[in-house]
């Protein structure tokens, strides 16, 4: 495997394990997500600025009971879009008139996981759900992996992953923030600042990759 | 804070400094348990990237732990290695974290060996970045963006974006934000401030401070004169140089920038070094040849001036400095403080003026019968957006000066508009000279004319035809 596909399984991996986050908590998913991580170190997360951020939420995470990362996960993300304080979801952070936004929304990330090859198992998400957006992003990773290995051009990958960063890294700073201000157990708090530093370092490196590999292996 | 040092190519015996000495550091940096300690290599061989993978891999921002790397002529003194550690503490002390929005990553152009055997490793940098809480971007300032070099800041709809891998940092945006919203937290005004102050302190002979671009090589280390790094000394202004003269310094120098990132740096700085003169002259200074010389080293220290100030690194410091130093009139194109006045017959009390002053300098205050336009001289920074945004040409303008009898007198009405009451509800309508503006534009509409200057707003939608 060649150095840049290692680098896609990396990227793979941070995006998984972010994603997890944002699942309903339990014990099982806190271990994975702290094996998860260990695994990550392993592959060389800490070459990246996002690194020390991923690792702080993962020791907030495991510090925290789980009763109570459960109950804010469900107070601020949880409850329904329209009962949570804080849905992770792109349509309501992007949507100024919201009348028809979450169709569009969702309606781009539908059309690219067509693209791309992949469907939701099942739909309790909405598909511009960040836990949802997150997968894509993994997917696409392990799809331009896979294709770096094989010598294969990867640009049509690194392209659909930039149309689904370039959006996500203009909603997640204030989505953060939000979370930062209202949850009381410190873990999706922590959560959120590791996405937001991790999606807005891929905004840039995924306009660095193409330049220096050229889109291909 | 505990220092650990690399043991290869200094003694540390008789420093009297709380180190734990490690032989080969600089190739193999050990990054201890703990949260309050400090790194010293000895050796431009230091695996930088090797020791901020093993900084975050410990949890650490590699930002915020202080490095200091010696040179062949540090490592010969003792006292000046104590004053390098000193400053670097205080300057680590004083960083407040950095966001994500601030880091840009570079990725290497030509693979070094040992990364030919795994994937690409970025490096990081620091990009100043606007805090939108604070930015003056939603009334309209464009200030950072119309100095940017690089093309790298963008104003769209009320706000800056910024474009960090076409940023490169040079700080320009920074020194001009009159709102002090633009930061670099690599560089921050309270960071500078702290380590100049620690620089100072460390000596009781004379002391030097030479600025120099952290883009490039650094200078050459001279006795008595401490290097400060900046973005890049293209981003230098009058204010900064003289800021560590009031600190205590004996005199201040600007090192040649050798990045060639932006290729007006020098320019500017002796723009900057020139304008600084001037200055102290003009605040009845002597020996300002000696005190900004052109170089480190040229002419011999002497003590330092017998005035004091904080905080001039900030948004604001010209018009402390200016406080501090004396009384002045200093004329001046790179003057950092202006002075703006308002012709009464083109003026037409728009209040765009008010609007857009990024640091409140001009605002507007409404009276039952007038409109007033006020000007406090201690907050303009001569940025000119007031200027640039005024629609009506020729009816603001800026003249860029020092001159602590403005500074003295304080907060002024630049003009005072009648306004016309609504013949409904008697409320305000509009400036008259708004409302003559109009009918100007409007031409020969008599109906419309009278409508628009005899009814408010609030009555206008139940009374006007259109």
């Amino acid at each position: 495997m060649n150095e840049y596909a290692e680098l896609a399984r990396l990227r793979q991996g941070c995006y998984r394990v972010l994603s997890a986050g944002y699942g309903p908590p339990s014990a099982e998913r806190v271990g994975q997500i702290g094996a998860g991580v260990a695994l990550l170190a392993d592959m060389g997360l800490d070459a990246f600025a996002h690194a020390p951020v991923l690792r702080a939420w993962v020791g907030v995470l495991e510090r925290t009971p789980l009763d109570l990362v459960a109950t804010e996960h469900v107070r601020l993300f949880g409850s329904g879009i329209d009962g949570a304080l804080i849905p992770p979801v792109e349509s309501q952070h992007l949507g100024e008139n919201l009348q028809g936004d979450p169709a569009r929304h969702a309606a781009r990330i539908e059309d690219l996981m067509r693209r791309a090859g992949v469907e939701l198992r099942n739909d309790d998400k909405p598909p511009d759900h960040l836990l949802v957006e997150l997968e894509l992003a993994s997917a696409l990773c392990g799809a331009e992996a896979s294709d770096r290995a094989a010598g294969v051009d990867v640009s049509r990958w690194l392209e659909m992953q930039r149309e689904l960063i370039v959006v996500m890294a203009r909603w997640i700073s204030g989505f953060a923030s939000k979370v930062a201000d209202r949850d009381a157990c410190g873990a999706l708090a922590a959560l959120a600042a590791a996405t937001e530093a991790f999606v807005i370092h891929e905004s840039d490196m995924l306009r660095l990759l193409p330049a220096e590999t050229g889109g291909t292996a | 804070m505990r220092w650990i040092v690399c043991a290869d190519r200094l003694h540390w015996d008789h420093t009297g400094l709380d180190v734990a000495e490690h032989r080969g550091w600089c190739s193999d940096p050990v990054v201890p348990h703990g949260d309050e300690f400090g790194f010293v290599g000895c050796t431009e061989d230091l695996d930088r990237p090797l020791l901020d993978r093993r900084l975050r891999s410990a949890g650490f921002d590699p930002f915020a732990v202080p490095l200091v790397v010696l040179s062949h002529v540090d490592r010969s003194d003792p006292d000046r290695v104590g004053a390098l550690l000193a400053a670097a503490e205080t300057r680590s002390r004083h960083y407040g974290g950095i966001r994500p929005e601030h880091l840009k990553p570079v990725v290497p152009r030509v693979a070094s060996r040992r990364s030919l055997l795994t994937f690409m490793r970025p490096v990081y940098t620091s990009v100043p970045h606007p805090d939108a809480r604070t930015c003056g971007a939603s009334d309209g300032c464009r200030a950072c963006v119309d100095t940017c070099p690089h093309g790298a800041l963008e104003w769209r709809n009320g706000v800056v974006t910024h474009d960090r891998l076409a940023c490169e940092g040079c700080g320009r945006c920074v020194a001009v934000c009159p709102a002090g919203a633009m930061t670099d937290p690599r560089f921050t005004p309270s960071q500078l401030e702290a380590e100049i102050g620690a620089l100072v302190a460390a000596h009781s002979a004379p002391t030097g401070i030479l600025f120099h671009c952290s883009r490039g090589a650094g200078p050459e280390p001279r006795p008595g004169w401490h290097g400060v790094a900046l973005p890049c000394v293209g981003m230098l202004m009058p204010h900064w140089i003289i800021g560590p003269l009031v600190q205590g310094a004996a005199a201040v120098a600007v090192a040649h920038c050798d990045c060639s990132i932006e290729s007006d740096s020098n320019e500017r700085a002796t723009a900057a070094v020139t304008a600084a003169r001037q200055w102290l002259r003009a605040a009845g200074i002597g020996d300002v040849a000696a005190r900004v010389p052109g170089s480190a080293g040229e002419i011999p220290l002497r003590g330092a001036l017998p005035i004091r100030a904080g905080g001039v690194f900030g948004a604001h410091g010209a018009a402390i400095l200016a406080n501090a130093l004396g009384a002045a009139v200093w004329d001046s194109a790179l003057a950092p403080l202006g002075v703006v006045s308002i012709d009464a017959e083109t003026c037409t009390g728009c209040e765009m003026c008010a609007t857009v002053c990024p640091s409140d300098a001009v605002t507007s205050v409404g009276g039952p019968r007038d409109l007033g336009l006020w000007f406090e001289p201690s907050l303009c920074t001569a940025c000119g957006q007031c200027v640039d945004r005024c629609p009506e040409e020729g009816a603001i303008s800026l003249r860029r000066v020092v001159d602590t009898e403005e500074l003295r007198a304080g907060r002024r009405r630049l003009i005072e508009h009648e306004v016309a009451r609504c013949v409904k509800c008697g409320g305000s309508v509009a400036p008259k000279a708004a409302l003559r503006r109009i009918e100007k534009a409007l031409g020969d509409d008599a109906v419309l004319i009278k409508q628009l200057s005899s009814v408010c707003l609030d009555c206008r939608g139940t009374t006007m035809v259109f």
